[in-house]
């Protein structure tokens, strides 16, 4: 049952995933107040490292300070980090695992709390959470080529710092996601218009990062299946996307789904297949439409809870790399047992409160309460009831009050860091 | 659910939300319209009313919100310490969110619309909690335990109101009404259950 997760890949770079399981990208928001990763990084990512996944991606880094999807973000928009960075690379590597760095700008995808005036590709508002998003200004064409500069200036940041390669997150809404939908790319110019023109954005960024990159800098993209929105980005365009991707000589495809926008709709629901519940991965009939197109490895996130399902899904060749991101929330060392034979699946985690509308809500705040404690060096305490979690949803996230109380990393950083990680 | 991952939260529930903005200081009493709640969830009034029947539909499952917070408040300081500590915790938690304690507490509904509506549903979060303080109550000796249980309801209940009006101090104290209204929860407690300082 463990041959196909045991197995290594190699990927078209060269560089080799010892083993199927990856440990999917989840926002840490520990970073500094400058965007600097802190004693909490280095804890999360040592706990992670030693939990025996072949390939860690590191939670959404920002291209730009000015534009932070979230409190805490790390910000790579130069190499004022540097040490910082080398240090959480290391711990990150300490296991063996392959390590990507999520670049990510959040385009119109930024709390009004951290910008009132955020950009995108058109001045469409997001719908259904105005409470929370200020109206965006349209990009200029001068602007958008600064920020595929920017993507490229971090991934040579991250590069030197020691992270093996990078991931562009082109998923979930925000700003590449944001140039590949027509519902929020309204331009009529080089950047939209048509779908060739929409994904130019993703392509560009794809290709300034392998200029600015060595040849064996791993580059992968997380893309959305469809962002189940009506007039929006589409499963056909998607295909397309990750064919143009797959031209560009991209490593790793990630599929994903859905926007901030779609997740928050009252009426609208992503349709869950029954094919999907049964093969635990949502978007595994996708991952295989695209490998029909492609071959580019793809490595499918969301729904995988056992070694069966994740054996199955690699047997079959939709995907090459099974994700893991919040069962590795609350259990870090799960892949090494599911690689060993210990554990034939993730912990089942019952998080009802009893009113199916804040289950939600409990969901995220339960396993961002887990991160937290592993931040700390604490392990994750399992037996936290989902009405704690949900209380924790109503503690207002200190601005970087925590962050700052955590060693920064800033002023130095190197083994001494490490040994007192989240004091 | 659409993503495995925590990398863009969740911007929640529409109610929870509320509560949550409610509680943050993002929305205030002054905004418990079905205009202004529809806006902030963007969405039209019609919409809200649609979903929920009424705007004091909408509002019963914010108060429902608020409730299982609070019951997840007290619930981690019961885990860790005792009556008092719990006493306390539910007066901090009400003068610290006092717009949210307002929906919870204070907000007149109109019950009998909300049970013809059938917008009613389930039992308040957080009761058990309020079981574990009639156990405790019960073994220490008390002959009324429900009862006494109660009367910390209505007392920790009226120390907020008290305090969050400015009138918690009879004028022999030089302190502010938040200390007052703590420091009163605790004996409060204290009164009830001779050890209230040890885990319930």
């Amino acid at each position: 049952m463990t041959h196909h997760l045991s197995t290594s890949l190699t990927l078209p770079s060269g560089a080799v995933v010892p083993n199927r399981i990856a440990k999917a990208a989840m926002s840490e928001r520990i970073g500094s107040k400058s965007g600097a990763p802190t004693t909490g990084h280095l804890a999360l990512y040592d706990a992670w490292a030693r939990g025996g996944a072949g390939l860690l991606i590191t939670g959404n880094i920002m291209v730009d300070r000015r534009a932070r999807a979230e409190t805490g973000n790390v910000v790579v928009d130069d190499d004022r980090h540097m040490d910082a960075l080398s240090a959480w690379a290391r711990a990150a590597k300490t296991g063996g695992a392959l390590v990507l760095a999520q670049l990510n700008h959040p385009g119109r995808q930024v709390p009004r709390t951290l910008s009132w005036r955020p950009v995108a590709p058109s001045a469409v508002r997001m719908r259904g959470v105005y409470g929370m998003f200020a109206r965006p200004r349209a990009l200029t064409s001068a602007e958008i080529e600064t920020i595929i500069e920017r993507f490229a200036t971090s991934a040579r940041v991250v590069e030197r710092a020691g992270f093996h390669g990078a991931q562009l997150h082109a998923a979930h809404g925000y700003l590449i996601s944001q140039f590949l939908s027509p519902h929020t790319n309204r331009r009529n110019d080089d950047w939209g218009g048509d779908a060739e023109r929409r994904r130019r954005f993703l392509v560009e960024i794809a290709r300034a990062v392998r200029r600015a990159t060595s040849d064996g800098f791993v580059l992968s993209v997380k893309l959305n299946s469809a962002d189940f929105q009506r007039g929006g980005f589409g499963e056909d365009e998607s295909l397309t996307a990750a064919e143009a991707l797959s031209r560009e000589g991209i490593d790793l495809l990630e599929i994903s789904g859905g926007t901030y926008e779609s997740a928050a709709m009252f009426e609208e629901t992503v349709p869950e297949r029954e094919s999907s519940r049964r093969r635990e991965a949502f978007f595994l009939s996708f991952a295989e439409a695209v490998r029909a197109r492609v071959s580019v490895p793809l490595m499918v996130t969301g729904g995988f809870r056992t070694a069966a399902g994740m054996h199955e899904a690699l047997s079959s060749g939709a995907a090459q790399l099974a994700g893991l991101a919040r069962p590795l929330a609350a259990e870090p060392d799960l892949p090494a047992r599911l690689l060993s034979g210990a554990a034939d699946a993730a912990r089942p985690v019952r998080l009802a409160t009893g009113r199916k509308a804040f289950d939600s809500v409990v969901q995220g705040s339960w396993h961002q309460i887990q991160l937290g404690r592993m931040a700390r060096g604490l392990d994750p305490d399992l037996s936290l009831s989902p009405r704690r979690a949900f209380f924790g949803y109503f503690t207002p996230r200190p601005r970087f009050a925590e962050a700052a109380r955590r060693p920064s990393l800033e002023a130095s950083a190197g083994p001494s860091a490490t040994a007192t990680p989240g004091s | 659910m659409l993503r495995n991952e925590l990398t863009d939260g969740d911007p929640g529930d529409p109610p929870a939300r509320v509560a949550a903005a409610l509680a943050g200081g993002d929305l205030g009493i002054a905004d418990l319209t079905a205009r202004q709640l529809g806006e902030f969830v963007g969405k039209t009034s019609s919409v809200l009313y649609r979903r929920y029947g009424s705007l004091d539909g909408f509002l019963h499952e914010v108060a429902q919100a608020g409730f299982l917070a609070l019951a997840g408040r007290l619930e981690s300081v019961a885990d860790a310490g005792g009556l008092a500590d719990v006493a306390a915790a539910f007066v901090d938690f009400g003068l610290t969110k006092p717009a949210l304690y307002y929906v919870m507490f204070e907000h007149r509904f109109d019950w009998d619309a909300l049970r013809s509506a059938g917008t009613l549903s389930g039992p308040m979060p957080g009761l058990e909690l309020w079981g574990r303080i009639i156990s405790r109550l019960e073994a220490t000796g008390s002959t009324a335990p429900a009862t006494d249980a109660r009367l910390l309801y209505a007392g920790l209940h009226g120390l907020v109101s008290l305090a969050s009006g400015g009138r918690a101090n009879l004028g022999e104290l030089a302190t502010s009404d938040y200390d007052i209204a703590i420091a009163s929860a605790r004996a409060l407690a204290e009164r009830l259950i001779p050890d209230a300082t040890s885990r319930l």
